[in-house]
């Protein structure tokens, strides 16, 4: 055994092993936090600024707080879908997929969001009626 | 006899490992959600969409967020977007993720849809993969 020769002072050294282990700790948090949070949705390219008088009855979507409505027909939002596969709008020129889409009154987000998904998961393009006078 | 003791030298993989750290840090985008009371709409057939560069946020107390910050109403994003978007972009330089309260409105969601699409901005409207359960 070695023996220690007076005076003589053990070298300090710090305890770094644990460090690795708690950087591929970070590593994975960070790796996973990236991937895990994606955002689900549809994506749609509203036409701006054209000027549009009154919504045809031909494909057009009116929701208002009483209903949804699929030109003069009152539709729930699985019948307003069916509605709009049988119009093929995929296969159409851009200027024939415009499906017009206006809400009247303070219809909430939700309902809003479930007819836009469905004219653009048809192959449609909203061209949403705003009311005159809206705020911005 | 004894034998001597294996050592495996691991203070270097400490380094290696704050390296990687350091790069995934600065590769990443921060998140810009605003993260408060939005409860996203429900609907079905949804598609992963791109990762945010732009984004909007409306919360259930109608408060509106553009890159998590605060902002008065829909024109200031509207002028925002005018400056940050290049129309002739690629789709998803262009798109603009809309996170929204499936509670809110249509007098507060409605102008700043419109602010978006005036702004050169593709909607990337954020729901919730699901079947409806009320109405």
């Amino acid at each position: 055994m070695a023996r220690r020769r007076r005076g003589q002072r053990d070298e300090p050294v710090i305890p770094t092993d644990s460090f690795c282990d708690i950087a591929f700790l970070l590593i994975i948090y960070f790796i996973l936090a990236a991937s895990l949070s994606r955002d689900w949705g549809f994506n749609t390219d509203i036409p701006a600024g054209q000027k549009a008088t009154e919504a045809t009855n031909e494909k057009s979507v009116l929701l208002r707080n009483d209903g949804l409505f699929w030109g003069e027909r009152n539709v729930t939002v699985a019948q307003l879908r069916q509605a709009l596969a049988g119009l093929n709008l995929s296969g159409k020129d851009p200027n024939s997929r415009v499906v017009q889409f206006e809400a009247k009154g303070n219809v909430a987000w939700q309902d809003y969001y479930e007819v836009l998904a469905a004219i653009q998961q048809a192959g449609g393009v909203p061209g949403i009626l705003m009311e005159a006078g809206g705020k911005k | 006899m004894r034998r001597p003791k294996t050592v495996v030298p691991v203070t270097s993989m400490g380094d290696i490992a704050f390296l990687l750290i350091i790069f995934f840090v600065i590769c990443s985008n921060f998140a810009k959600k605003a993260g408060k009371n939005v409860q996203p709409p429900v609907s079905s057939n949804l598609i992963v969409l791109p990762k945010p560069k732009l984004y909007v946020a409306v919360d259930s107390e109608h408060k509106l967020y553009f890159q998590g910050r605060l902002v008065g109403s829909a024109g200031e994003i509207e002028a925002e977007l005018t400056q940050l978007i290049d129309p002739n972009g690629s789709v998803e330089a262009r798109t603009v993720i809309f996170e929204c309260d499936k509670s809110v409105t249509k007098d507060v969601f409605e102008p700043i849809l419109e602010s978006i699409a005036k702004g050169g901005g593709i909607i990337g409207a954020v729901g919730k993969e699901g079947v409806r359960k009320e109405k």
